[in-house]
């Protein structure tokens, strides 16, 4: 079982770039996921200010940089 | 409620916000299991290449991909269509989410490649006419990216990056056909949408649940980036401090 297990490993001697190449596809995945999570974050917090502040809903042009 | 109703009604902020909200638990589950087969199949089960060995199965990510980094972008120049010529605001308001994923996408093709490039090749990258029109759509999703970013307003910069995706469309032939005007060290393609696939069918199912998983993937990140986004954009409207505390 573990023979098993390194050889598929191995990768026939490719290891090292099968498994460069599917981590850096996990990274990129991942990276797209916690942007979008931390985007929501952060909308969250601006329009809970937005609403709860008397000065920004009286504006007209949404405040920048979200 | 016919196809065409049902996206003429996606027009609106607030029914898009709803709909996609049902939409993407969805997409996120069928991302997630269409991805996990794909990967295992392709990188336990699927017999190795008689020429390349192991070697070929960064194929599984290669090609999703570099399809995807294509077909996205094909996505930018229709939703460019949507905006300009049929006013659709959602339309363009979307362009530039798609185009983040393109760019990651597109980011991927080229690095899988490179990989996959160096043990086959002997080299991480050649000026052939697929890499480099490749890297071109690359810089082509970043620099609408920057220009969007660069704009004064967000309606600005909508219809600046709808007019340069149109432009840029001009590079998805060259990608695509590159590889036979052109003498290059690239494939040609394993797959197509009109030919019987060159490539065999234990190898093509995983690929096909690959591609299908990128897709989904993609198509959720997008969809939810967007949706998030609607909410700061469409502040002034009612809708949005009626789902304001709603559960996301």
């Amino acid at each position: 079982m573990k023979q098993e297990l390194i050889h598929w490993l191995s990768m026939g001697g490719y290891s090292t770039y099968i498994w460069t190449a599917y981590g850096l596809v996990f990274m990129v995945f991942a990276a797209n996921y916690y942007s979008a999570k931390r985007q929501q974050v952060r909308v969250q917090k601006t329009l809970q200010r937005w609403f709860s502040s008397s000065v920004f809903s009286s504006l007209k042009t949404p405040p920048e940089g979200v | 409620m016919s196809m065409w109703t049902f996206l003429y009604q996606l027009a609106s902020p607030k029914i898009f916000y709803q709909r996609v909200g049902k939409m993407l638990p969805w997409l996120s589950a069928l991302a997630l299991s269409t991805l996990f087969i794909g990967l295992i199949w392709g990188l336990v089960f699927a017999p190795p290449d008689y020429q390349q060995g192991e070697a070929y199965r960064i194929l599984y990510v290669h090609v999703p991909s570099a399809f995807l980094s294509v077909f996205l972008y094909a996505s930018m120049g229709f939703l460019a269509i949507l905006f300009l010529v049929w006013r659709i605001k959602i339309a363009g308001f979307l362009i530039r989410f798609v185009a983040q994923l393109g760019a990651s996408m597109a980011f991927l093709a080229l690095t899988t490649g490179s990989i996959w490039g160096k043990p086959m090749w002997g080299a991480w990258w050649v000026w052939d006419a697929r890499l480099t029109s490749e890297l071109i759509l690359f810089l082509l999703y970043t620099a609408i990216l920057a220009t969007h970013q660069a704009m004064q307003t967000e309606e600005q910069g909508d219809k600046i990056v709808a007019i340069l995706s149109l432009v840029g469309l001009i590079d998805l032939p060259i990608i695509h056909y590159s590889v036979y005007w052109w003498n290059t060290l690239h494939q040609g393609s394993s797959l197509s949408l009109f030919a019987k696939p060159k490539i065999a069918g234990s190898m093509l199912i995983p690929l096909m649940f690959c591609l299908f998983g990128f897709l989904f993937f993609c198509c959720w990140l997008i969809l939810s980036k967007a949706r998030t986004a609607l909410l700061l954009r469409e502040r002034q409207q009612s809708w949005v401090k009626q789902v304001q505390g709603e559960p996301s």
